[in-house]
């Protein structure tokens, strides 16, 4: 199943939309110090967020009164995609719970098997590497990984 | 006569230029590899150099420094993944001309402008580094904010179909860098209390993640459509660089060497900006038929050159100022001073024999760096022969790992895979990248060089246009983005 969204109109709706949290977040993040600087620690972080929401504001006018592209998503390779972004967030996570020598290679097998590879001899290659920056690290840089 | 055959007795020794190349052939193996970089490649070293004469010690240690900023351009060429801040100009043109077919050429063409580059910076740094260290230091806050102004300017070149998805690309690196305590006032912004934020987010595992990642995540989702491996395979025997193409990029070289060797020594500047600046002078010139951005030749000499020329550069100031212009000369500082060569202004007369056998060893370096990087080409281009899936595969493992040994933390491994995301998202939307790496490397040099010129001023920012440097880049800033739009127009007419 495919779906098609207009380029300019979506990313324009999310910066604008990230450019308005930004400018609520900007005081809550960053306190005022009472100093005598001639501009202060907000300052060039509320002219970016000006700057990000009216680039944002610009391409939604863009996609209504001007031209517009049509990015097509492919729902079944978005899903593949998605879960593979699910992969990498769990392995940031897992990897100082579970430890290196169990989490990579994991990673290294499943970005494989999400990648629909059949040849057993990548999956030996994609292991041995494994072992290989593991024994680099540990004994001859003498890094301790996790 | 006597000086000289002191000099030439420290050099030509075997044990010097071993070093020397053991030093080229590490440094651009810890450049190559997404992840790792010359400053730990130095770290690593530097406890083993204490056992080692100071001339032996200090060029094999300087060799990694600027051969890493070659190593870096290899996997920027070939995988899209530059393996340092410096290389992310290098792909803006190499990888296209490797997509083309021309790995071969891209590499031995990356290889001779960094040579040229160095060359050209090592004898400068040999003869002129007093006269450029005087004109580095006129550089205060002002003229700091126009150079970083005029880098940004770039993100003019580097948009692609649209300029305000890349003004907009270029804002959020600039917001990512402000991450952090803030440099003037000490105040924490967009930390959320997680102490991890509050030195700020690090350059390296971000660019791996926008680079790297979002390349793997695309890769996976859909292999027949993302890296065009198979494209790469169909390298030609009309894939080497020919020495009529080298001769006509010799101007662009030149030119890009002699803009990294001033950037360079420039303390804060680097080799970042310097390849930018280059690349955005070579497009600036582009003639008629020139394609930018599709595998230019000249796109890809002139980052290499300037990248490289910043190298040897960066040492001036730390030299003769003792002032270190990156985080590589603060470690080559260390390294220096452990070995009992103070830098500073009586450097060149206290340790004059060991300082000049160092300076001519590193014009010598520069050239087995062509010589080595020729034999490490060979076999590295063949990973265009390695299986898209199983590359894939390879390099999350390797860039999870170098992500997490660059800093040592966890933290950095969760920056490498949200930065992937954001950059899939992007890309997904048209946005471009490379205007994020720009933000991040200048935004900080702007705004800090903004808030100091103006408390300098008392407030006017009178002061950006009455001094002659600083004027000289605002207004290069607004003259490169009219020309770049009038040639546009002018194209597509």
């Amino acid at each position: 199943m495919k779906i098609r969204i207009k380029s300019n109109l979506a990313g324009g709706i999310l910066t604008f939309g990230f450019a308005a949290v930004l400018w609520i977040l900007i005081p809550l993040q960053i306190s005022l110090m009472n100093n005598n600087a001639y501009i202060d620690a907000r300052f060039v972080p509320r002219i970016v967020a000006i700057a990000i929401g009216i680039g944002g504001l610009s391409l939604i006018l863009q996609s209504i009164f001007g031209k517009d592209t049509y990015i097509e998503l492919n729902l079944r390779k978005e899903a593949k995609a998605v879960l593979y972004i699910g992969l990498l967030i769990l392995y940031a996570y897992l990897l100082p719970v579970a430890g290196y020598l169990i989490t990579t290679p994991v990673l290294g097998i499943m970005t494989l098997l999400i990648s629909g590879e059949k040849n057993k001899k990548y999956y030996a290659v994609t292991l041995a590497l494994v072992g290989i920056l593991y024994c680099i690290f540990t004994f001859l840089l003498k890094i301790k990984l996790p | 006569m006597e000086f000289m055959i002191d000099i030439l007795h420290e050099l030509l020794s075997v044990k010097t230029l071993l070093f020397m190349n053991i030093g080229l052939a590490v440094g651009i193996i810890f450049g190559s590899i997404p992840g790792l970089s010359g400053n730990l490649a130095i770290t690593i070293l530097l406890p083993f150099s204490f056992f080692m004469q100071p001339v032996n010690a200090l060029l094999m240690l300087t060799s990694i420094f600027f051969a890493a900023n070659f190593g870096g351009s290899i996997s920027s060429i070939l995988i899209n993944t530059p393996g340092t801040n410096s290389a992310v100009a290098t792909l803006l043109d190499g990888y296209p001309l490797a997509q083309k077919g021309y790995p071969n050429k891209a590499l031995n063409l990356a290889l001779t402008s960094s040579t040229i580059g160095g060359i050209f910076s090592a004898l400068c740094l040999l003869f002129l580094s007093p006269q450029i260290a005087i004109v580095a230091l006129r550089f205060g806050a002002p003229e700091y904010f126009s150079i970083a102004v005029f880098g940004l300017s770039v993100i003019a070149s580097v948009s692609g179909k649209s300029m305000i998805k890349g003004l907009i690309a270029g804002c959020l690196g600039m917001l990512v860098a402000m991450v952090g305590l803030d440099k003037i006032s000490g105040v924490p912004r967009f930390t959320f209390e997680n102490y991890h934020l509050f030195g700020g987010i690090k350059m390296l595992p971000a660019l791996l993640g926008l680079f790297a990642i979002t390349r793997m995540i695309f890769g996976v989702a859909d292999p027949g459509e993302s890296v065009t491996i198979d494209e790469i395979q169909k390298s030609t025997d009309s894939d080497r660089l020919l020495r009529s193409e080298l001769r006509s990029l010799l101007p662009t070289i030149f030119k890009s060497a002699g803009i990294g060797t001033i950037i360079g020594a420039i303390p804060g500047a680097g080799g970042g900006i310097a390849s930018f600046i280059a690349y955005n002078e070579a497009k600036r010139r582009a003639k008629k038929g020139e394609k930018f951005g599709e595998g230019e030749l000249k796109g890809l000499a002139a980052p290499e050159s300037a990248n490289n020329g910043s190298t040897c550069a960066t040492l001036i100031p730390l030299l003769t100022l003792g002032i270190p212009g990156d985080v590589v000369a603060a470690t080559l500082l260390g390294a220096f001073m452990m070995h009992g060569l103070v830098p500073g202004p009586t450097l060149f007369e206290e340790q004059s024999v060991t300082i000049y056998s160092i300076l001519i060893g590193i014009v010598i370096a520069n050239v087995f760096l062509y010589f080595q990087g020729k034999i490490f080409l060979r076999y590295v281009v063949k990973i265009t022969k390695v299986p898209l899936n199983l590359l894939t595969a390879c390099l999350v493992v390797i860039v999870a790992t170098g992500a997490f040994t660059f800093g040592n933390s966890v933290f950095d491994v969760k920056i490498l895979m949200v930065f992937g995301i954001i950059g899939y998202f992007l890309t997904k939307l048209d946005f471009p990248v490379v205007p994020i790496i720009l933000g991040l490397v200048l935004g900080p040099i702007a705004e800090k060089s903004l808030r100091n010129a103006l408390v300098l001023s008392q407030g006017s920012p009178m002061i950006f246009l009455t001094r002659p440097i600083s004027l000289t880049f605002l207004l290069l800033s607004v003259l490169f983005i009219v020309l770049l739009k009038y040639s546009q127009k002018k194209m597509d007419q």
